[in-house]
């Protein structure tokens, strides 16, 4: 067995993964005998290591960027004041309270009806969210059963109570799942689609999870060439997925034979 | 005198991540919006630097921010700290999405479930701030000699194998080695020096 001498040197490289097989295979073997000084150190490592980003300039992103993040969260949509408030902000508030006090008696008559307004607008913005959201689904879905190099795929339940889903795979366009019937995961759960290459780990390719009436039409971006793929797979996972799939979990294989 | 008040009304400090990662796990989207307005140039920054590519570099900062966003009940409760989670997982997206690309052996520790506890400063409570930690990172590394500098890079920012970075350089195993980790020594040093 590797002892702690042995493998501190490695630490900052593990963390860096610019050990090659050999060395990275020493580090972990010894970090599963569960060595809490080992783990501490890589810990450290690993901090010291993301101090490297630093390193890039860094950039203004778009700022549609934050918009569409905004919605992808759920939360609002439109672009709103960022950052602390300068004095005149402050001014700006205060008088607008102030008018607001004189305000008070008719602004109650219509607190009902604005707050009614407010709700359907709410409702209404949710619902062009879902659409808008339906309607790039289904364009990117349409993109890739449409384009050339287009495979399909079978993917078999782990389980025989369970129906098999359908992928549709093009390396430059992404892979389709589509299912019907198919039962929700228990509780927050997620279901997490994975492309397994001939040679490393699984690599999450997205989660998804079916629809009230059990219907399943998720597409990823996931861009590879099927050459060094061996299968895709779905796995159950917590919500938000997870880096790496759970073995005891994996729901659904596709084999590319 | 009302604006007077106003005037002398004493600066506000920014709310800290840990606050705002609790409003987060409580699905407050003005946290996320300010922890994005906080982040999103150095982690867009890294991003591109990795990617070379404004539209790649764009969905995988989205992605990173929405994770965020969903597992914010997991940083809750820790002790970790937001920005070394936010820079390795970027790093490791981008990474990975070039390896996608390019078919590439995964070769980094990203199998293990990173959590910001996972990160430990060297002393918490003294650290200096972001942008002084900043310029002593591009300090150190531009002290360092230029065969030295180009093989940390090429780690952090390429994903290079210790001898991949050997044969793109043309020096000894050996010596790549001790060039990784004696410029991470001294970058540990540089920023573990008293303020």
């Amino acid at each position: 067995m590797t002892g702690c001498e042995q493998i501190k040197e490695l630490y900052e490289a593990y963390v860096l993964g610019a050990l090659d097989a050999q060395d990275r295979e020493i580090v972990e073997a010894h970090l599963t005998t569960g060595c809490a000084a080992c783990a501490a150190e890589i810990d450290r490592a690993r901090w010291l290591v993301s101090q490297l980003a630093y390193l890039a300039p860094k950039r203004e992103p778009p700022a549609a960027l934050r918009t569409r993040l905004l919605e992808a969260a759920g939360g609002r949509t439109q672009e709103e004041p960022r950052g602390w408030m300068p004095g005149w902000a402050w001014a700006t508030a205060a008088a607008l309270v102030l008018i607001s006090l004189f305000s008070t008696y008719q602004a109650r008559q219509y607190q009902g009806e604005v707050a009614r307004l407010q709700t359907e607008l709410e409702r209404e913005r949710q619902r062009q969210r879902s659409l808008e959201a339906e309607r790039r689904t289904s364009e990117q879905a349409l993109a890739i059963l449409s384009a050339s190099g287009t495979r399909e795929l079978s993917l078999k339940p782990q389980t025989t109570a369970w129906p098999e889903m359908r992928a549709f795979w093009n390396p430059n366009r992404g892979v389709l799942i589509a299912g019907n019937q198919i039962p929700a995961p228990p509780g927050d759960r997620t279901f997490q689609l994975w492309v397994v290459p001939k040679t490393g780990d699984p690599i999450s390719a997205g989660i998804f999870r079916p629809d009230a009436a059990g219907k399943v039409l998720a597409v990823s971006s996931v861009v590879m060439e099927m050459a060094g793929t061996s299968a895709l797979a779905i796995s159950e996972e917590p919500a938000g997925g997870l880096p790496q799939p759970t073995k005891d979990k994996i729901r659904w294989v596709g084999p590319l034979t | 005198m009302f604006l007077a008040a106003i005037h002398d009304r004493p600066e506000v400090e920014p709310p800290s991540d840990a606050a705002l990662m609790e409003r987060l796990a409580r699905r407050d989207t003005a946290a996320l919006e300010t922890l994005y307005d906080r982040y999103s140039r150095a982690v867009y920054g890294l991003i591109f630097r990795i990617a070379q590519q404004a539209a790649t570099a764009e969905e995988i900062v989205q992605d990173v921010f929405l994770q965020l966003w969903r597992n914010a009940h997991l940083y809750r409760s820790s002790r970790g700290r937001l920005e070394p989670w936010l820079f390795t997982i970027a790093r490791n997206r981008t990474l990975d999405y070039r390896r996608l690309k390019r078919e590439k052996q995964r070769r980094r520790e990203d199998s293990l479930e990173l959590h910001p506890a996972a990160f430990v400063a060297p002393n918490p409570e003294s650290l200096v701030d972001q942008k002084r930690r900043a310029e002593r990172v591009r300090s150190l590394m531009q002290s360092l000699p230029a065969q030295q500098q180009k093989a940390i890079e090429l780690a952090f920012f390429e994903g290079m194998t210790h001898s991949e970075i050997a044969q793109a350089l043309e020096e000894a195993l050996g010596t790549v080695k001790s060039w990784i980790r004696g410029g991470l020594l001294r970058l540990r040093e540089a920023l573990e020096e008293a303020l």
